[in-house]
């Protein structure tokens, strides 16, 4: 995809209002399984991942005062409510009443997000001229009783992509595919993730195998790290990446599934520079990467739209109760559905 | 049951649950939101289709006691209790009913500002029917 | 046009009946009326029947009228259901006055049922909320409560009209319907005690709504020239009107009035050469407590901001300058919602016979009564003025 320029002319991040701090799992459960978070964002009982992608999408275009005028949408997420019946056309006829927009949805990993934005990048460098639509929105779910439920969270970013890439310009993707056995998984028509906690290792040989086979790719100013705290350490030592220009939102908003990554994108474009390389990683099921070049049009989004830190700090925290009754954790009609 | 929307019936009206689409009216220009069939204005039934901004005032509303709404959120309110509901003065002149969203009651009165959202309204038949929810602008 | 004249009225006492079917319960109100045409009638004269009912009890949609017709007795009569949600009555009375009027029918039949206690919980709530504009008001999440309470928020907001005069309305109705044999609810209810009841749809708290009742009610009208063939105290009625207006409140230019309501007024009026100041006493739908307050205005008696005062300062209690409701209205008799609008025939009827059911509740010297129904909302209004015959 070389000889052309494609990026991005904008983006947002939507995060759900309500939050649960580690500590009401504490109190809850005794302890807070997932390790190193403070706090997660999660779905109030009228908000899942469709309702998110919408207030993403909306946010993006808005800020730029844009009429929606993109091509195809690609939507990367792995808890929308059906498994057939797209959501992305209920996406799409909340933005818009165009008809013949392509709309492809991605699911099966927390890599679906970056794969969507990738996705987003192919289409436009086959189509010259035209725009698409990326959104990566998430809220996955778990048992109640199950500690890899703590860290489960939920957001949502968009990304407008087109040739006008003065936000920024996609410079190479690298992925790594590996076949995991027990980590993370849901079968069809399972709403809950089930995940066996082995003691396997799934981050480290993957982040071997990537910088192994793009150490070019790897450079970065800012990395945007989709993952939990452990995989992060790991993560933020394969790249020789530091705390102060690595940003990774998990252990303030929790596990976001496909929409994880390209949250921390976001907060990274944020922060960006003109100029500075912008390196994007979700791991899960093996690993995406994505750079890009931050743009001169950066600045001139800057105020338009609330930051992923912003929405990050800001928010309504209740107690655990309260958390599974949003979470339809406790409903005997609905618990269970996505 | 004898009274729910029928799922044809919401399929139809996707466009102004989700894109708050009026109708303008050809001949009079007045807009109609909800859609009508003929203008409340001047009878003339040819409409075209105007988007609305989604920003309005609170008009007036009411608290729904737990246990007091329509079957179709009898789970949400189980679960999170009452519901709020205002009619909604839109700032292109037309009023909508609709539910209010992320708000305490105590903070409304008639003039708060408030925008557009899409929500879940809920799910019946295996179906997810979403809508639009107003919030504090 | 003929004149119409009232020759006899009937209803059960309205309260909860789940073991009690339709047909019995409009069987009963049938031969109550039927015993009150003192010099007795063929139920095979009976010319036309229109019988009002909102949910056919949950369950017989199709051929409700002829099931209740033979019921009571009158097989064979030419009968339809009459729906306008809690005007169905109200309509069926006037449909009835209207056929009678035209010649159409010598002797007319109108009547209303509903049973509002034999369905479980879940489906009760599914119909009980469907006299709204249902793809609109009923997928906000809003019952019917709530709908009037908004528009009792707008008139506190426009009128300051306040919380203690609105459901000091209940209290004068439950005041009302302690002597009322026919009454569902005969207990007194204090204001404080009424004020701190449990939120229902703020503003409103329980106290501010009626409840759920099942009941039947029904009224036989014949051209007036026959009228004394069959009773020597007919009543008779000297004005109809109706009107509709938009169903969803949010389509309404203004929520603090009912424009259906005011047009029917009008009409009734005029139709029987009167006008506010001759009526002396009135049944008015008291769905919840604003309705009533907005009836004040609707049916020309007062202003809207001195409604709320009129009900303070007693004007329309029993012995006041213009009582309404002396029956118990809907919060203090009961609100079967079909029923409703001959049932507040029944109580006009008996009122300008100078024989309400319990003396103390007679209103004194009454000549000229006025009902006044409501559909929902106000989608859909009847009004009816019912004059004392020497």
């Amino acid at each position: 995809m070389t000889g052309q320029t494609i990026g991005l002319t904008s983006y947002a991040t939507a995060l759900p209002r309500l939050r649960i701090g580690a500590d009401a799992y504490r109190a809850a459960w005794g302890q807070c399984a997932a390790r190193g978070l403070r706090r997660k964002a999660f779905c109030a009982y009228d908000e899942d991942a469709v309702t998110l992608a919408v207030a993403a999408a909306r946010r993006t275009l808005a800020r730029i005062g844009a009429a929606p005028s993109f091509d195809a949408l690609f939507l990367g997420a792995t808890s929308l409510p059906y498994e057939e019946k797209p959501s992305a056309a209920t996406v799409l006829t909340a933005l818009t009443p165009r008809r013949d927009i392509r709309t492809v949805e991605l699911s099966g990993s927390p890599q679906a997000g970056l794969q969507a934005l990738v996705a987003a990048w192919e289409f436009c460098a086959a189509n010259p001229g035209r725009h698409a639509l990326a959104i990566a929105a998430d809220a996955p779910s778990a048992p109640a009783d199950a500690p890899y439920e703590h860290g489960l969270g939920a957001g949502a970013a968009a990304f407008l992509v087109g040739p006008d890439a003065a936000v920024a310009r996609f410079g190479a993707t690298a992925s790594v595919s590996r076949e995991t056995f027990g980590a993370r998984h849901r079968r069809r028509g399972e709403a809950a993730l089930a995940d066996l906690e082995l003691r396997t290792d799934d981050v480290a040989p993957v982040l071997a195998d990537l910088t192994a086979g793009a150490p070019d790719l790897i450079r970065h100013d800012r990395l945007a790290l989709g993952c939990d705290a452990g995989a992060a350490r790991k993560a933020m030592r394969a790249f020789a990446a530091t705390e102060g220009t690595t940003c990774r939102p998990w252990p303030e908003i929790g596990d976001a599934g496909a929409a994880l990554a390209p949250l921390a994108l976001a907060g990274a474009l944020d922060e960006a520079r003109d100029g500075e390389t912008v390196l994007a990683v979700a791991i899960g099921a093996g690993a995406s990467a994505l750079r890009l070049a931050a743009g001169d049009g950066l600045a001139r989004l800057a105020g338009t739209a609330p930051t992923l830190a912003e929405l990050s700090e800001g928010g309504e925290e209740v107690d655990y109760i309260a958390y599974l009754r949003h979470r339809r954790m406790l409903s005997s009609r609905f618990g269970g559905t996505a | 049951m004898s009274s729910y929307i029928s799922l044809p019936i919401y399929q139809t009206s996707t466009g102004q649950r989700l894109r708050m689409e009026a109708g303008r009216c050809t001949a009079c220009g007045t807009l109609a939101y909800p859609q009508r069939p003929v203008c409340a204005s001047c009878g003339a039934d040819s409409f075209e289709t105007a988007a609305l901004s989604g920003e309005g005032t609170l008009y007036t509303f009411t608290v729904i006691a737990r246990g007091g709404a329509p079957a179709e959120f009898d789970d949400q309110q189980t679960m999170t209790g009452t519901i709020v509901v205002g009619v909604v003065e839109l700032a292109e002149g037309p009023r909508i009913i609709a539910q209010l969203a992320d708000v305490d009651p105590t903070d409304l009165e008639i003039g708060t500002p408030l925008k557009a959202e899409i929500r879940r309204l809920y799910d019946q038949e295996g179906i997810v029917r979403y809508g639009t929810k107003f919030v504090p602008a | 046009m003929k004149r119409v004249a009232v020759i006899g009225v009937g209803q059960t006492t309205y309260g909860l009946y789940p073991e009690r079917t339709l047909k019995s319960l409009f069987a009963e109100a049938a031969k109550a009326a039927f015993a009150d045409v003192e010099k007795g009638i063929d139920p095979g004269d009976i010319d036309e029947a229109f019988i009002g009912t909102l949910s056919t009890g949950g369950s017989q949609l199709g051929n409700f009228a002829p099931l209740m017709l033979e019921s009571a007795g009158m097989a064979g009569v030419s009968g339809r259901h009459v729906e306008n949600a809690c005007a169905s009555s109200g309509y069926a009375f006037r449909d009835a006055c209207r056929a009678v009027a035209s010649g159409s029918a010598r002797i007319a039949v109108a009547g209303g049922i509903e049973k509002m206690s034999d369905l479980p919980r879940e489906r009760n709530r599914s119909w009980l909320g469907v006299s709204g504009d249902v793809e609109w008001e009923r997928l906000a999440g809003t019952n019917f409560p709530g709908i009037y309470a908004m528009m009792a928020r707008r008139h506190m907001h426009e009128f300051a009209t306040t919380k203690a005069q609105i459901t000091g309305v209940a209290v004068k109705n439950r005041d009302h319907a302690v002597a009322n044999p026919k009454a569902q609810f005969r207990k007194s209810m204090t204001l404080d005690k009424a004020l701190a009841a449990p939120n229902l749809a703020a503003p409103f708290c329980l106290a501010d709504a009626c409840g759920i009742t099942d009941g039947a009610s029904m009224v036989i009208l014949c051209d007036f020239e026959i009228a004394r063939d069959f009773t020597d105290r007919p009543v008779e009625v000297v004005g109809s009107g109706g009107g509709s207006d938009y169903v969803a409140i949010h389509d309404r230019p203004s929520i603090t009035r009912l424009p259906a309501a005011r047009k029917a007024a009008r009409e009734a009026y005029e139709e029987a050469g009167i006008g506010p100041g001759d009526i002396d006493l009135a049944e008015v739908h008291d769905c919840f407590t604003i309705a009533e307050i907005l009836a004040y205005a609707d049916l020309g008696f007062c202003e809207e901001a001195e409604a709320g005062h009129w009900v303070e300062e007693g004007v329309t209690r029993l012995g006041g300058e213009k009582p309404v409701n002396v029956s118990g209205g809907l919060i203090g008799k009961g609100h079967p919602i079909g029923a409703t609008g001959t049932g507040q025939i029944y109580e006009l009827a008996n009122q300008l016979r100078g024989r309400a059911d319990e003396p103390s509740r007679q209103v004194a010297n009454a000549r000229y009564g006025l009902a006044h129904n409501v559909g929902g909302s106000g989608g859909s209004v009847a009004v009816h003025i019912l004059k004392a015959v020497e």
